[in-house]
């Protein structure tokens, strides 16, 4: 019993194979159709992934500024600071001194003498400030109005209002990406799997009177159903393995050439995302082909 | 062995809406070993009692035995066995396109789970009986009718079926391929293999002198045990 199981398991992948090179035309358009869905796909994740550390990175440039009153001493600053801490969720706080701007000043402006003789006869006229940074733009609204009712007389100056729309505008668009982002793979993905059981629906129906014959020999429903089954992860390892030599070649020759920004480097993502996408090709490719195989050959089966 | 006990077959004609008996009561018995042709013309439904008989399509009311079992209450495993025990011959041959000759054989044994020793030894000798063996890896788009016939005939025989269903055999066959084939099926009978033979020619049934069971729109008009072609 155990020796026919391994028999029939060894002639249905020996079957498959053989249809799967011997249908070369029909394979080769299967394959054709499962690589754009599958590259379709992958690009789609690596894409997301890009555009998740881009954006991640455009919202940590958003942030306020608090400017305090030059009489505020050190010790009441860093109380306020603690308070937003405590009251607030943020992501960072960054406090400078007014020593500290001063020198950051003199850093920027230290070769134009004009400014600096200016500087000298003013002495320090920089404010201690606290820099806030939040993920939720709405939670620099509520700090701002939170410190306007509470600690009035220590601010100078809050650097949100003239600040206000870019940040929400910043949020707003990354929102809308990342929501975008989501329908456009949803739909996507639903057309590659119409697309990809279609060709697999439409190759199984030139073989319907083949699946006929081999039902009247006296073969089982389920040794003819394995063999289009292996037949089809066949046909997804095949375009598995194709698409990923593409999306590698393509991986080493554009980013070589492009860095969206100084902290993303496409070339350092791809690859380090290698693994992940190898598996999910192979993953993908093997679903579509043994679903849609699954499927389509259950409607011939007598 | 094979027992049609008044068998209706109803299809429902769409376009004109209204069904359409393609056997209308139909009842006979075949013992085992028998050579019976069943004759009539084109769609009185000789097709349809061996897709019956095969499990392929339902009958609409009566009952079909093969060896004291319902052909309608038997399991799929069952049906698998069943067509095991019935080799069946088609006037389009039926051939896997992709597959050779030899593999076109040996597919009804490897469904079977008959081990690689004994196709490698059986393929071969059925091959023989038909005359095929240098076509052995010839695809079936590269033989003739007759080839293509003989090839069907092998792949019916090798598994030692107790039936060979031929339907329309020799339809597409010219003079010399038709004796050809019918040779093979009187030898196979002769060896206790039981024929059952659709056909409307005339010539082939007359020439066998075997029984004839006639049948006209559906119906069964005749069953003589060394019938002659009467329509």
């Amino acid at each position: 019993m155990k020796n026919k199981t391994l028999t029939s398991i060894k002639r249905a992948f020996r079957l498959a194979w053989k249809n799967f090179y011997r249908e070369s035309g029909l394979s080769f358009v299967s394959v054709f159709v499962l690589m754009v869905v599958i590259i379709l796909s992958t690009s789609l994740f690596l894409l997301s992934g890009v555009a998740d550390i881009v954006i991640k990175d455009i919202e940590q440039k958003a942030d306020v500024t608090v400017d305090f009153q030059l009489t505020v001493p050190e010790e009441r600053i860093f109380e306020v600071k603690d308070e937003i801490a405590e009251v607030f969720e943020i992501n960072g706080m960054e406090y400078t001194s007014r020593e500290d701007a001063k020198i950051i000043f003199i850093q920027r402006f230290g070769d134009r003498p004009a400014v600096m003789e200016s500087l000298e006869e003013v002495g320090n006229p920089f404010p201690a400030s606290i820099n806030i940074k939040a993920d939720d733009p709405y939670i620099y609204r509520q700090i701002v109005v939170y410190l306007e009712e509470n600690h009035s007389d220590l601010i100078y100056n809050i650097d949100f209002y003239h600040r206000e729309e870019v940040i929400s505008s910043i949020f707003s668009i990354t929102e809308n990406i990342r929501k975008g982002g989501i329908i456009v793979g949803i739909v996507l993905a639903l057309v590659a799997i119409l697309l990809v059981y279609n060709t697999i629906k439409l190759a199984i129906y030139g073989l319907r009177e083949e699946i006929r014959v081999m039902n009247l020999v006296g073969s089982s429903n389920l040794f003819i159903q394995s063999s289009f089954i292996i037949q089809g992860a066949i046909l997804g390892v095949v375009a598995a393995f194709f698409s990923f030599i593409l999306l590698f070649l393509m991986g080493f020759l554009i980013p070589q050439t492009y860095n969206i920004t100084i902290e993303v480097n496409l070339q350092q993502y791809f690859l380090g995302m290698l693994p992940i996408v190898i598996l999910a090709q192979f993953a993908i490719g093997i679903f579509l082909g043994v679903f849609s195989s699954l499927i389509a050959t259950r409607k011939y089966l007598n | 062995m094979i027992f049609f006990n008044n068998v209706t077959k109803i299809y429902p004609a769409y376009l004109t809406k209204r069904e359409k008996a393609v056997l209308d009561g139909v009842s006979f018995k075949i013992d085992k070993g028998e050579f019976v042709c069943i004759v009539g013309r084109s769609g009185a439904g000789k097709t349809t009692l061996f897709k019956i008989l095969l499990g392929e399509e339902k009958m609409t009311s009566g009952s079909v035995f093969f060896d004291e079992k319902d052909i309608n209450k038997i399991s799929s495993r069952e049906k698998c066995n069943l067509r095991r025990r019935i080799g069946t011959i088609f006037q389009d041959y039926k051939l896997l396109p992709t597959k050779t000759v030899y593999e076109n054989i040996a597919y009804a044994l490897e469904v079977t789970g008959t081990s690689d020793e004994d196709i490698e030894r059986y393929v071969p000798e059925a091959l023989d009986t038909v005359g095929l063996l240098e076509q052995a890896l010839h695809f079936p788009h590269q033989l003739s009718g007759g080839e293509k016939q003989r090839t069907a005939i092998a792949r019916a025989l090798i598994h030692n079926p107790d039936v060979i269903l031929a339907d329309e055999p020799t339809g597409d066959l010219d003079p010399y391929n038709t004796r050809d084939v019918l040779d093979l099926l009187l030898t196979l009978n002769e060896s206790g293999t039981t024929v059952i033979l659709a056909t409307h020619d005339k010539e082939v049934v007359n020439s066998l002198g075997k029984r004839v069971i006639t049948i006209k729109d559906g119906k069964m008009v005749s069953d003589s045990k060394k019938g002659r072609f009467i329509l």
